[in-house]
């Protein structure tokens, strides 16, 4: 079984640099830089991982706009073999529904496949709702929110799940959708050999399979990133001396029982 | 087609399914919504339990033959009861299971879904949410369009009704479940005993800790302070130091404590998601430029190891005194 794997990666805008009206909350996202979704880079890992074990390809999927081939770049440097982008300009616009519905189209054009890696969720977003999504249009197994993973010769997928309530050994018979934790792996920094080679590598750009200038799902009214603001008083002193100031504050707050 | 006026509400967890009830009544002052509180394979002391606090009826459906019921098992039952009610707007328990029952049920049923939702609301026929996203930086506020939207509220964002009904409990079975996915050997946690989001005062601990036994030390501030125990996700997720109920952050629990003391956690925004609606917040780490300083009131720049024993035994001696 040398299995073909579409692992999904999304290019996302680095939450720790958005930037933040202090007064009204507001939040812009110019100039702020993409990066690859801190998740995906475990899915990644995991198609690897199986590849290095059993042969066969692993291809990563994007819907994003053109800077995206940045953090596809660095798939590619981990040690993907090729890239899909299908080009969108507006991602942060559309619903997962709609992201979904142009993955499902593609997904079908790139058949055969026998494993879709997704990961717990878009380090943006985080909604979680793409892997089943597409399961359910693919009429795929789910086997979600795995922290381990077992791709067997006769063609059987063992995973451990982990939910709320405890871990569950679950199976099934590929083709198969996997969303994996990220506890799963530690995934692997490419070598500078590694990134130069990366630039050789194929990302095919496509057009999606259909237009979606306004999202007919979903509809973001505001963001606000309104925070709490804290005295950041830091005490200075031995040990002995902060610990006492602290005390005095906290007590002075009335927050000791 | 009729016109779709039913709330249909569902979740795995039973106190969930019960705070599913309270939102159904917020969605309710805007819209004229005939509920229905769905259980699969649930005890009765939960379905009765259920039937005190929702609107209208209880669907107690029962699935042969499924020892658990997993997010395909579950799907396949509020699918059928959807072909047959028509639902305006499906309200599930955002779980792991429940995201994943959400997303199915809106592919299947064409329409939007929003997971991990805080606050949900109805007006002018349109269905409005609230959540987390950017690693819980930023609050977003959106729309679900359409006749028909899957919502996922975060568990413990409500509380249950606190006024009794008796809603009209009706029995129904399910047979011939397709299933794909094969469950071999389900080890479940032992039923969880913290409940953090209810605690008033927290200490909790990150990866300052070197090693497991050094827990003794957070244990011993938090008696000192009449205080739970929480930590981030790497001591529960991946040193599995603290069970899973332990991690506070963007996918763990969220907490407003009247007093949060961080003890070696940096504080990287997934973890600033789960605690910024504390009182007064605390912070105790070596690194100076860790993200935590700048969401703290007070601070102390300073090792774990010497700070925290001194902590304890300087409340110790408070106590003592008066």
């Amino acid at each position: 079984m040398q299995p073909n794997i579409v692992v999904l990666l999304k290019h996302i805008y680095d939450e720790n640099q958005l930037k933040v009206d202090q007064q009204t909350g507001e939040v812009s996202f110019q100039g702020v830089p993409g990066k690859l979704g801190t998740f995906d880079r475990n899915s990644l890992e995991t198609a690897l991982r199986i590849k290095q074990k059993l042969g066969g390809s692993v291809i990563t999927l994007t819907v994003g706009p053109q800077e995206a081939e940045r953090s596809i770049r660095e798939g590619l440097a981990m040690g993907a073999d090729k890239a899909v982008l299908v080009k969108v300009p507006n991602l942060l616009e559309l619903s997962a529904n709609t992201v979904a519905n142009m993955m499902v189209d593609q997904l079908k054009e790139m058949q055969p496949w026998h494993i879709l890696i997704t990961s717990e969720g878009g380090a943006d977003t985080y909604t979680s709702v793409l892997p089943s999504i597409i399961a359910q249009k693919l009429n795929l197994p789910l086997l979600g929110f795995l922290r381990s993973i077992e791709v067997l010769e006769d063609g059987t997928v063992k995973g451990e799940r982990s939910t709320e309530k405890g871990i569950m050994a679950i199976s099934a018979k590929l083709p198969v959708v996997v969303s994996v934790v990220s506890e799963i792996n530690e995934p692997r920094i490419p070598t500078l050999l590694q990134i130069m080679a990366s630039t050789k590598k194929e990302i095919r750009t496509v057009a999606p399979s259909f237009e979606a200038q306004a999202d007919r799902y979903f509809k973001t009214l505001s963001l606000s990133a309104k925070s709490k603001e804290r005295k950041r008083i830091i005490f200075d002193g031995t040990v002995q001396e902060v610990v006492s100031k602290l005390i005095d504050s906290l007590v002075g707050e009335g927050v000791l029982s | 087609m009729s016109e779709r006026n039913t709330l249909l509400t569902y979740s795995e967890d039973p106190e969930v399914a019960s705070e599913l009830q309270s939102v159904a009544a917020e969605v309710c002052k805007g819209m004229n919504l005939s509920c229905l509180a769905v259980t699969i394979n649930a005890p009765a002391d939960d379905i009765d339990r259920l039937s005190k606090v929702a609107r209208d009826e209880v669907v107690s459906v029962t699935v042969a033959g499924q020892q658990y019921i997993t997010p395909e098992v579950s799907f396949e039952v509020l699918k059928r009861i959807s072909d047959s009610r028509r639902p305006r707007l499906l309200l599930i328990g955002s779980t792991r299971d429940g995201k994943e029952l959400a997303g199915m049920l809106s592919s299947y049923l064409d329409c939007g879904v929003a997971t991990d939702c805080i606050a949900v609301s109805s007006e002018l026929n349109q269905i409005t949410v609230r959540r987390a996203t950017f690693g819980g930086r930023v609050t977003a506020t959106a729309a679900l369009l359409g006749d028909c939207a899957v919502v996922a509220v975060r568990p413990h964002a409500y509380r249950p009704p606190v006024t009794q009904s008796t809603a009209k409990v009706i029995h129904q079975e399910f047979q011939d479940i397709p299933v794909k996915v094969l469950v071999e050997k389900i080890s479940q946690k032992a039923p969880s005993t913290v409940d953090l989001t209810k605690a008033d005062r927290i200490v909790s601990v990150g990866r300052g800790l070197k090693k497991k036994e050094d827990l003794v030390l957070i244990q011993q501030l938090a008696d000192a302070l009449s205080a739970s125990v929480g930590c981030s996700r790497p001591l529960s997720a991946d040193l599995g130091w603290l069970p899973e109920e332990s991690h506070i952050g963007l996918t763990g629990v969220q907490v407003k404590p009247k007093l949060y003391v961080a003890i070696g956690i940096s504080g990287q925004l997934q973890h600033i998601a789960g605690m910024k609606d504390s009182g007064v917040v605390v912070a105790i780490n070596t690194d100076k430029s860790a993200p935590i300083f700048q969401n703290c009131d007070y601070g102390i720049v300073g090792d774990m190891y010497q700070v925290v024993p001194e902590l304890t035994r300087q409340l110790q001696q408070l106590k003592a005194k008066r």
